[in-house]
Formats: C-alpha cells, sequence, structure tokens
C-alpha cells in the first residue's frame, strides 16, 4: 500500500501541466457498496420537510354509530334529516368523506441519525470508486475522453469568472461530452411530480471540486449537470447520487492536495481528529491468483476423488436406454419387428378345427 | 441551475398566476421586445417595452420578415398588432395579425418626453 501511483496535472487549455502528484491515500479505502447504500439512505432522508394532513380531516362531523338492529353497517352515520349528508358514513377510511387510514402526521420521524465514522467510511469509498475508471462508466459518465481517471485540473480553472471560459475549460479537458449527455437527457418528469415543481429530469454530470473558489462556482453553476464543492464539505449525495458509486469528479490542484490533509495518510494525520482511513482486509484483492500460487497449492491436499453418485433406477418398459443395458437383444427385436409377426396357420390347428365341427355336426 | 435568490420563487403555480393576472402597468413590462443591433448599440439597451408607432421587423414565424408599425399595443391579449400585416376573413374582412411582443424586434423607436427619460434612467444615453 506504500506506493501509490502518480496522477498527472492537467491545464485549463487541455495541455498537461507537467507536474504530478502522488496519488492520495483516501483512493486506497476500500470501496463498500454496502455501507455506501445504508447510509446514502439515511443521509437522503436528512433535507426531508414536514408534511400532514390536516389533522381534523374527516373528522368534523358529530356521526355515530347506529348500533346493531337496523340492518346496516355499524360505521358511525351523520345524524340528522333533510340532506344528502344525513345518514351516509362518516369518519371510517373507506367511507366517502372520512379521514385517510392513519393519517399522516407532522411529527414522522423525518430524519435520520448516521453514525459519523459510518459517514465518513462512506465518503471515502465513494471518492475511491471515483478514481475507478469502469465503476464511473457504469454510472453512465462520458469519460472516454478524458486524459486520466482521476481527473485533475490545475487551479487556474478556480479563477474562472465567466461561464463561457468554463464551458472552454471543461471542452479543453474532455469532459464537455459528459455535460453533451446531460443537455440530451432532459426530459419532462414520469408521474405526479410534475405538478409539484419537479417538472423536468436530467442527469448528473462532472462535479467538480475546488480548495478556494476565486468565481469558479458561479462560473459553473449554468452548466447543466455540472455542480461545484469545496474539498472540505465533500458530500456523499454528490459523490455517489442515488448511491451509485463513480461520479465524474473533476479535482482543481489545490483540492487533489488538500485530500491527504484531510483524510490522512501514512504520513499524514488527518484533520478529522482521531480519525484513520478504513484498511483494506485484503491486500491483494486478486483472490484466483492467490489461490493459484505456488505457496498455496504447495499445502494443499490432494483433490478428493469424485465419489460415483447413486444409480436412479429406471423404468426399463419405459426408458429405451435402460432396456438396451438390460437387454441387449431388445435392439434387434425392435428392429425386426419380431413383436408384431403373426405366427402363421398351421394345418395342425386346421385339422383340431375341423375336428370340432365334425363333433358339432355329430351331436 | 439550482434556485439562487430566496425572494424569487421557482413555483409553476406562482409564476403562472403572476403572469396572467398581471396588471396593464406589469404586462407593458411583459410585453418587452428586443432592439434591433443599430439601436443596441446606439441606446446600450438590449430590450425596451414595446409602444405604439414603434417600428419592428417580425422575427418569427409565418409573417417573418415583414416590417410595419405598431398599430396596437393590445396589453388584455399580451399581443402587438402591426399595420402592415394583417388576415383576410372568409367574408373578405381584414384582421390585424396577432404578435407576441418578443418576437418583434424595434427598429427604430417612437421617441417621445417618456421615452427619453427612459432611455437615460436606463443607460444613461441621452436622446436629445
Amino acid at each position: 500500500m506504500s506506493t501509490r501511483p502518480q496522477v498527472s496535472v492537467h491545464g485549463v487549455s487541455g495541455s498537461d501541466a507537467g507536474v504530478t502528484i502522488v496519488l492520495p491515500a483516501v483512493f486506497k479505502a476500500p470501496i463498500r457498496p454496502d455501507i455506501v447504500h445504508s447510509v446514502w439512505t439515511g443521509v437522503a432522508k436528512n433535507k426531508r420537510q414536514a408534511y400532514a394532513v390536516a389533522s381534523n380531516a374527516g373528522e368534523q362531523t358529530s356521526a355515530e354509530s347506529w348500533g346493531t338492529g337496523r340492518a346496516v353497517a355499524r360505521i358511525p352515520r351523520v345524524g340528522g334529516s333533510g340532506t344528502h349528508r344525513s345518514g351516509q358514513g362518516a369518519f371510517g377510511n373507506m367511507c366517502r368523506g372520512g379521514r385517510m387510514f392513519a393519517p399522516t402526521k407532522t411529527w414522522r420521524k423525518w430524519h435520520v441519525k448516521v453514525n459519523l465514522n459510518e459517514k465518513r467510511y462512506a465518503t471515502a469509498s465513494a471518492i475511491a470508486a471515483s478514481a475507478v475508471a469502469p465503476l464511473v462508466l457504469a454510472r453512465g459518465h462520458r469519460v472516454e475522453t478524458i486524459a486520466e481517471v482521476p481527473l485533475v485540473v490545475s487551479n487556474d480553472i478556480e479563477s474562472l469568472t465567466k461561464t463561457k471560459d468554463a464551458v472552454a475549460a471543461l471542452k479543453a479537458v474532455g469532459a464537455h461530452r459528459d455535460v453533451a449527455r446531460v443537455v440530451k437527457s432532459k426530459t419532462i418528469r414520469a408521474g405526479k411530480g410534475k405538478l409539484r415543481n419537479r417538472r423536468w429530469t436530467q442527469r448528473r454530470g462532472p462535479l467538480v471540486v475546488y480548495s478556494e473558489n476565486k468565481g469558479l462556482v458561479k462560473a459553473f453553476r449554468n452548466i447543466p449537470g455540472v455542480e461545484t464543492c469545496d474539498v472540505r464539505h465533500l458530500n456523499l449525495l454528490q459523490l455517489a447520487p442515488g448511491s451509485h458509486l463513480g461520479r465524474f469528479v473533476i479535482w482543481t490542484e489545490g483540492a487533489f492536495n488538500l485530500l491527504d490533509n484531510i483524510w490522512g495518510s501514512e504520513s499524514v494525520a488527518s484533520a478529522k481528529s482521531g480519525y484513520s482511513l478504513p484498511a483494506n482486509i485484503l491486500a491483494n484483492a486478486d483472490v484466483s491468483r492467490i489461490i493459484e500460487s505456488q505457496e498455496i497449492q504447495s499445502i494443499l491436499k490432494p483433490a478428493k476423488e469424485i465419489q460415483e453418485k447413486d444409480i436412479r433406477k429406471m423404468n426399463p418398459l419405459k426408458n429405451k436406454q435402460e432396456l438396451l443395458r438390460l437387454n441387449p437383444y431388445s435392439k434387434t427385436f425392435a428392429e425386426k419387428k419380431l413383436g408384431s409377426i403373426k405366427e402363421p396357420k398351421t394345418k395342425v390347428k386346421n385339422a383340431q378345427k375341423a375336428k370340432f365341427m365334425q363333433i358339432l355336426k355329430d351331436n | 441551475m439550482a434556485k439562487v435568490s430566496c425572494d424569487v420563487s421557482s413555483s409553476r403555480r406562482k409564476s403562472r398566476k403572476a403572469h396572467f393576472s398581471a396588471s396593464s402597468a406589469e404586462r407593458r413590462i411583459l410585453m418587452s421586445a428586443p432592439l434591433s443591433k443599430e439601436l443596441r448599440e446606439k441606446y446600450k439597451i438590449r430590450s425596451l417595452p414595446i409602444r405604439k408607432d414603434d417600428t419592428v421587423t417580425v422575427a418569427r414565424g409565418a409573417y417573418k420578415g415583414r416590417e410595419g408599425k405598431v398599430s396596437q399595443v393590445y396589453r388584455l391579449k399580451f399581443s402587438v398588432q402591426v399595420n402592415s400585416v394583417s388576415k383576410d376573413k372568409a367574408s373578405g374582412a381584414a384582421v390585424p395579425v396577432n404578435f407576441n411582443a418578443s418576437k418583434l424586434l424595434i427598429t427604430s423607436l417612437n421617441l417621445d418626453a417618456d421615452r427619453k427619460a427612459l432611455i437615460k434612467r436606463k443607460s444613461g444615453v441621452d436622446c436629445e
């Protein structure tokens, strides 16, 4: 684990800036989709706002049950006369004008507490996954045109103030295909969300992570799908939208350099007090190579011979192969159709018949 | 892009209500038209509320390219009528065609005192 690959820094104009950075230690954190998913389901709930039906909805009549003996259901019924409403069922969730079943309340448990260490584990996992090209591609990002994953861009990108320049920078580093994908994906939402101010859906594009905002946020905020985030406040909801690992992240050089300070490495302590990155259980994840290695193979017991399975008894009258096994002649027997040959009429038989007829006559 | 200002609602219901129940004075602003390139350069203004007697070019639709003078700004209908563009009814009578103000291009302004003051206020260009 001590040796980590070098990542080169790319200029805003797309050229190689000629600087290389050692990959921060967070990128070696274990990628755990299970932890990310469980943390994500908790964290994603923390932005919810309370809603409920009116507390007295469907309960605003003085209805009472008629009791038994009137040959009607014992549901509370609206009293009085002179209106259609009188005598109609009320209150119950099965009644027209009744309250709903288990009316929603504003004091529902809207938010979920997630353990801090778990949240950090998930975020570290998501960061590590953002540096694995197959995972980024699997999320749907178009990163075929970028120079390398993770993509680090020089600090000049932080001082862009014009959206025009920001778009040019995205084009230069090859991230524009992903933005084009977002633009193309904009469609009207299916379902009721349309009526609730969530009219359009679109994919998520690259996430630009910076260390210092010198105009970058405003420059990038009107580009569809592109989001920006400070390295110190990385958010699982942005790093793994929908809990799907492998967001396409564009790091600025400053942000990338800060990662070791924030998350810690072998030599640097993390800025999060008392925190150390989760370690991999396996140093080498290539299990088949481990099994086939000389060291393992030399101490393995010889493989056991495979025992013959119990033979299942077949019905030879139905199963031809079984029949053939028991009676090898059956094949010839069937081919020659020996079973359907009629016995030739012999003279002996005729003679017997004649003799019998004679006896009948005589009698 | 996410909503930035908390003073502005992005609710569809609220914006549609505001648009369709806008008063005549508010509709004046809503019925703004872009200025031609020359005027834009001259007055340093991109668009202005359209006014009767402005000269305009139709920029969109079947009448694209037609020029004329604004004969009426019909705020109730959110439409602008141009004197040179009309349609014949089946009975033979001519009816004016309605345009959305934003689909017209102002090529010359009807400069009265109020308009001049407006331009002065907006861009500081003195039209006197």
